[in-house]
C-alpha cells in the first residue's frame, strides 16, 4: 500500500510545482484559460439558442420604402419623398418609432469634429495652416419638411441629434403594421474634401460632379431582442444597423446622367439611348469580357454639354437592408454576367475617365470573382446583381452597389500599388454584400462582425485571385506589429468601434487574422469551412450577434473555443510561445537525488521500491560520461532483466520544455530537427497548457540524436517574439540585420 | 493619466476603407550594447512620403516602382535626417543613413544606425518630427528597445522630444 501510494506522488512530481508555503491562504476564482465563456455570453433563450443559431421566437422587423428622390445638380441638393411601411413582428407593441438621420452628422453641430479633443498646432507647414484656418465648414443636415401618417395627418415627432422619434397615435400591436412618410431635403457635400461616406467628387476642368450617395434618407433604427432599438448616435465611425425589407425608389437626374443603385432597373428602355439598351441588353448575355454600355469617347462629349432636361430611373430591390445610388454624366459604364448557383448575376462597373486605364481592364472581371468566391464559401449570391463605382480616396458599401478607390496617375500609368490597392478594395466592398448586407450584423455596435470576416474572406479571395496576391492583411506575420504594441493604444476586438485606438487592425486586421488561424492551424479547413458556412446561412437575411458566431464555429465542429475566443477577441493578449530547455535523459543504475530526497521523506531507500529504472538528466550531478556509453541495459539490471528479446528500447530521451511568456494559449507547433538531417512535425493540443500557463515539459523518444527544435516553425501563429523559438538559441534576425547584410554585403 | 488625454487624438480614421487608415510612423530604436550599436528602423506609409516629395519638388514622382531613382534616395535620407535628432548621454550623436527599402505594398521602411563609443547608455533624448508639418493628424510613434528595458513613445505636433532613462 505505502509503496502504491508512494509511486502515485512520484508521478505528480514531474507536473506539479508546489507553492511555497504562506501564513494566510489566498483563494482565487476560476482564471484558467479554457474557462468557459458563461460570464462573457448572453443566455440563450428562444430567440438565440446556445447553438448559435435563430431560436424559435426569433423575429426581426420588416421596412418597406417607397421613394421620389430629385438631384438638383445645379444647386448639390437632394429632395426626397418616402413613405414607409413598418412591420411590427416583434412581440412588444411600441409607443414610438425612431429614424436615423445620418446626414445630420455634418449639421451645425459638427458631432464628428465636436467628439474628438484639439489643440493649437505647435508648428504647421504656412500652407496647410491656411488651409486649415480660412476653410469654411461643410454645413448640411436633413430639413425633415413634414412626417405623416397614411392619411396625411402630421405626425409628432422629435429628433435628437442623428436620431428622430416619431411618436405614433396608439402604439403598435406585434404583428400590425403601421405607414407613413417623410419629406425631406438636404445640401450634398463633397465626399473628397470632406473625407465622407456619400457626396460628390469635383470635376473643376468641366464643373462636372460624380455623384455618390448613401445615407440619404431618413432610414429605420433596428428594433431587435438584443439592444431593443438600437438608437446609439452616428458619431462617424460607428456604422448602421438596419432593417430588411423591399424597395421601390424613383431618382430623376439630369437627362445625360448614367446611374446605378440598389436594386434591378425597371426602365431601361427609357432611360437609355438605344445605342446604350441595345448594349445593355447584350451585356446581359455576354460573360467573358464586359460590355461598353457607355464609352470613354462618349463620356468626352458628354462633358461638354449640360442636359436642361431630367429623366427618371427607377429601381426596385427585394430584401435589402439599404438603398445606395450613383450618378453623373462623366460614369463609363460596362457590365457582363457571371453564372452563380446557376443563375446569371449581374457585374459592373461606373468609372470617369480618370479611372482608366485600369477600371476597365479590372472592376468588372473582380466583381465577378468575388461573387463566384465568396459564395463557395458562404452561399449562392442571391441578389441579381453587384456593382463597383469609383469614389476618389475611399472604399464603401451598400447592397448590390459599392464605391471603390484607386486612381492611376494623369497619364494614365499607375504602380502595383495602385493597381493592387484598387483589387483589394473592390473584393472587399464588393465582399460586404455578404457581411453585413446579407449577415445582417450591427455595425453600430460591433465593427468586427462585418469587417473582420469581410477582410477575412477578402484574403481568401485575394489568393485566389492571384497565386501569392500580395495582401496587406490575413497572414499572421502582419499582425505582430499591431498585437505587439503599446497597450496603451490597443483595445480588444470585442470594443465599440467609436472607443478603438486603431479601427484598421482592431476591427479588420486582428480579427480577419484571427479566423485565418483558425481556419489553418486550430480547426483545419474542411472543420472551419463547414462551420463557416453554417453561420452564414444561419444567419442569412438576419441579424447575428458576436455570441451567435463564436457559438455556431463550435456547434458545427465539434472544437472548443471558448479559450480562442477569450484570447483572440475578448482581451489584448499577445502569442508569444518559445522552447525554454531542452535535457538528455540516460538510464543509470541509480536513483537521482531528487528520488533519494523525496524517498527519504517517507522514511524509504531506493531499496524499498519495486525494481524500478531511474533516469538522470545530462545537466543533473549525478550524470557520468560513462552512462552515455553502450547500452542503456548496460547501466540498469533490472532493465536488462525484464527486456524481452526481439523488444528494443528507443535510443535517445528528451525532455523538452516550452515556456509561454504570451497570455495566450495556443498549440505548440514543433519542429523536431535530427543528427541524419530529417525532421520531424509534432502538434501538441492548446489543452496542453490547461494546468499550467507558464510552461510544459513534453518527452520525446528517438533512435536518432534530436538538434534542434523550432516552435512555430512556418510563423503561423503571429507569434510576437521569436527570439525564443529555436533551440539552439538563435536571435531571430531582424529587418535591420537583413537589410544591414545586404547593403554591406 | 495624462497620456490617455492624447490617446484619443491618437488616430484619425474612417471606419469605411480608405486608403490606409491613419496616418502614423513608427520608429525602433534598438540599443545592443554587444556591438556598441543603436539601430534604427522607421516605417513610414510611402504615399505620405510620396505625397510630401510631390509637394516639395512640384514634380510628379512615384515611388515603387521609383519614378526617379537618385532623387527620391537623397530626398528620403535628407528627410529623415532632417527630422530625427538623438542625444545619448547629452552628446549629439551622428545619424548614418543605411538606405530605404519597400515592404509589402505600402510600407517605406528606412534604415540607419549610430555607433557608440561606449558599452554603457543611460539617458536617451530623440527628437522625431517626421511629417508633422506636412499632416496635420500625423502621429510619430518610437519604441525604444534595450536589454534592461523598453518603452513607447507618442509624438506629435504638441510634443516632439522625449527622454529615455535606464
Amino acid at each position: 500500500m505505502k509503496k502504491y501510494l508512494f509511486a502515485s506522488i512520484f508521478m505528480l512530481l514531474s507536473t506539479v510545482v508546489f507553492a511555497q508555503d504562506s501564513t494566510a491562504i489566498q483563494g482565487h476564482k476560476n482564471d484558467n484559460k479554457f474557462k468557459q465563456l458563461y460570464e462573457e455570453f448572453a443566455t440563450p433563450n428562444r430567440f438565440r439558442t446556445a447553438s448559435g443559431a435563430p431560436g424559435v421566437d426569433y423575429y426581426q422587423q420588416q421596412v418597406d420604402y417607397k421613394m421620389d428622390i430629385e438631384l438638383d445638380d445645379e444647386n448639390t441638393k437632394l429632395y426626397g419623398n418616402e413613405t414607409i411601411t413598418y412591420t411590427n413582428n416583434s412581440p412588444d407593441a411600441l409607443p414610438y418609432l425612431w429614424v436615423q438621420l445620418d446626414q445630420n452628422i455634418r449639421n451645425e453641430n459638427d458631432m464628428e469634429g465636436a467628439k474628438n479633443p484639439s489643440g493649437a498646432p505647435s508648428f504647421r507647414r504656412v500652407e496647410a495652416f491656411v488651409d486649415e484656418f480660412t476653410a469654411e465648414k461643410f454645413v448640411g443636415g436633413f430639413n425633415i419638411e413634414a412626417v405623416k401618417d397614411a392619411n396625411g395627418r402630421p405626425l409628432r415627432h422629435t429628433i435628437n441629434q442623428t436620431m428622430m422619434r416619431v411618436d405614433l397615435p396608439t402604439p403598435l400591436a406585434s404583428g400590425a403594421q403601421f405607414t407613413f412618410s417623410i419629406k425631406w431635403w438636404y445640401k450634398i457635400n463633397n465626399h473628397v474634401t470632406d473625407r465622407a461616406r456619400s457626396g460628390y467628387e469635383y470635376f473643376s476642368e468641366d464643373d462636372n460632379r460624380a455623384y455618390v450617395i448613401a445615407q440619404f434618407f431618413p432610414r429605420l433604427a433596428v428594433y431587435n431582442d438584443v439592444e431593443g432599438w438600437q438608437n446609439y448616435q452616428f458619431w462617424g465611425n460607428g456604422e448602421f444597423a438596419l432593417n430588411f425589407g423591399n424597395y421601390e425608389v424613383n431618382i430623376t437626374v439630369p437627362e445625360d446622367h448614367i446611374m446605378e443603385a440598389t436594386g434591378t432597373l425597371q426602365n431601361p428602355k427609357e432611360v437609355l439611348s438605344r445605342t446604350e439598351y441595345q448594349r445593355y441588353k447584350k451585356a446581359l448575355n455576354t460573360y467573358d469580357d464586359p460590355v461598353m454600355i457607355v464609352t470613354q469617347d462618349e463620356v468626352i462629349e458628354k462633358e461638354k454639354v449640360k442636359a436642361t432636361k431630367k429623366k427618371t430611373w427607377r429601381f426596385v430591390a427585394e430584401n435589402v437592408r439599404d438603398f445606395g445610388f450613383a450618378t453623373s454624366r462623366r460614369f463609363i459604364w460596362d457590365m457582363m454576367v457571371v453564372k452563380v448557383g446557376g443563375e446569371n448575376k449581374i457585374a459592373s462597373s461606373l468609372y470617369p475617365k480618370e479611372g482608366n486605364p485600369l477600371w476597365e481592364e479590372y472592376s468588372t472581371r473582380v466583381v465577378a470573382h468575388t461573387l463566384e468566391v465568396y459564395s463557395k464559401y458562404t452561399f449562392d449570391y442571391p441578389y441579381p446583381k453587384a456593382v463597383s463605382v469609383h469614389a476618389k480616396n475611399q472604399g464603401m458599401e451598400y447592397p448590390m452597389i459599392c464605391w471603390n478607390y484607386g486612381r492611376p496617375n494623369e497619364d494614365g500609368t499607375y504602380s502595383d500599388r495602385t493597381k493592387y490597392g484598387m483589387i483589394s478594395v473592390i473584393i472587399h466592398e464588393v465582399g460586404h454584400n455578404y457581411f453585413p448586407m446579407i449577415v445582417n450584423s450591427d455595425e453600430r455596435q460591433w465593427g468586427w462582425m462585418d469587417e473582420g470576416l469581410d477582410t477575412f474572406m477578402q484574403y481568401l479571395t485575394e489568393q485566389e485571385f492571384q497565386e501569392d496576391y500580395p495582401s496587406r492583411r490575413g497572414d499572421p506575420s502582419k499582425i505582430v506589429r499591431y498585437m505587439s504594441g503599446d497597450q496603451d493604444f490597443i483595445s480588444p476586438i470585442m470594443s465599440n468601434p467609436e472607443n478603438v485606438f486603431q479601427l484598421g487592425p482592431n476591427a479588420y486586421g486582428k480579427p480577419a487574422t484571427a479566423l485565418n488561424i483558425l481556419r489553418e492551424t486550430i480547426m483545419g479547413k474542411d472543420l472551419f469551412d463547414f462551420a463557416f458556412k453554417t453561420y452564414s446561412q444561419r444567419w442569412m437575411f438576419k441579424h447575428p450577434t458576436p455570441e451567435d458566431f463564436f457559438r455556431t464555429m463550435e456547434d458545427a465542429s465539434a472544437v472548443d473555443l471558448d479559450w480562442f475566443w477569450r484570447g483572440w477577441f475578448y482581451s489584448t493578449d499577445v502569442v508569444d510561445i518559445g522552447v525554454k530547455e531542452v535535457k538528455r535523459y540516460y538510464v543509470s543504475p541509480t536513483p537521482s537525488k531528487e528520488v533519494t530526497d523525496l524517498l527519504a521523506n517517507y522514511g524509504m531507500t531506493a531499496d524499498d521500491l519495486s525494481p524500478s529504472v531511474f533516469m538522470v538528466a545530462d545537466d543533473s550531478e549525478e550524470f557520468d560520461a560513462s552512462l552515455a556509453e553502450g547500452e542503456f541495459t548496460d547501466h540498469s539490471t533490472v532493465l536488462a532483466e525484464n527486456l524481452e528479446e526481439g523488444k528494443t528500447l528507443p535510443k535517445y530521451f528528451y525532455e523538452i520544455e516550452f515556456e509561454k511568456p504570451g497570455g495566450i494559449v495556443m498549440p505548440i507547433i514543433v519542429e523536431y530537427s535530427y543528427a541524419d538531417g530529417s525532421t520531424e512535425r509534432v502538434t501538441y493540443p492548446v489543452q496542453v497548457w490547461r494546468k499550467n500557463d507558464a510552461s510544459v515539459r513534453k518527452l520525446v523518444t528517438s533512435d536518432k540524436e534530436l538538434v534542434g527544435v523550432t516552435v512555430d516553425p512556418d510563423a503561423a501563429t503571429a507569434d510576437v517574439n521569436l527570439n525564443n523559438n529555436a533551440w539552439p538559441k538563435k536571435e531571430a534576425d531582424t529587418d535591420f540585420d537583413q537589410f544591414k547584410s545586404k547593403v554591406k554585403g | 493619466m495624462k497620456s490617455k488625454s492624447i490617446l484619443i487624438l491618437f488616430v484619425f480614421l474612417c471606419s469605411f476603407t480608405i486608403t490606409h487608415d491613419y496616418y502614423l510612423s513608427t520608429t525602433n530604436i534598438k540599443w545592443v550594447p554587444s556591438k556598441q550599436q543603436v539601430q534604427l528602423t522607421s516605417r513610414f506609409f510611402l504615399e505620405d512620403i510620396e505625397a510630401l516629395m510631390q509637394k516639395e519638388t512640384g514634380q510628379k514622382i512615384v515611388f515603387s516602382p521609383d519614378s526617379n531613382l537618385a532623387e527620391i534616395d537623397a530626398f528620403v535620407e535628407d528627410f529623415y535626417l532632417n527630422n530625427l535628432a538623438i542625444q545619448i548621454d547629452g552628446e549629439q550623436q551622428e545619424i548614418a543613413y543605411l538606405g530605404r527599402e519597400y515592404k509589402g505594398n505600402d510600407l517605406l521602411v528606412v534604415y540607419a544606425e549610430i555607433i557608440l563609443t561606449s558599452k554603457q547608455l543611460k539617458d536617451l533624448e530623440v527628437n522625431a518630427s517626421f511629417l508633422l508639418d506636412f499632416l496635420s493628424e500625423q502621429q510619430n510613434i518610437v519604441h525604444v528597445n534595450t536589454p534592461i528595458q523598453s518603452k513607447s513613445f507618442l509624438l506629435t505636433n504638441k510634443k516632439t522630444t522625449f527622454r529615455f532613462t535606464l
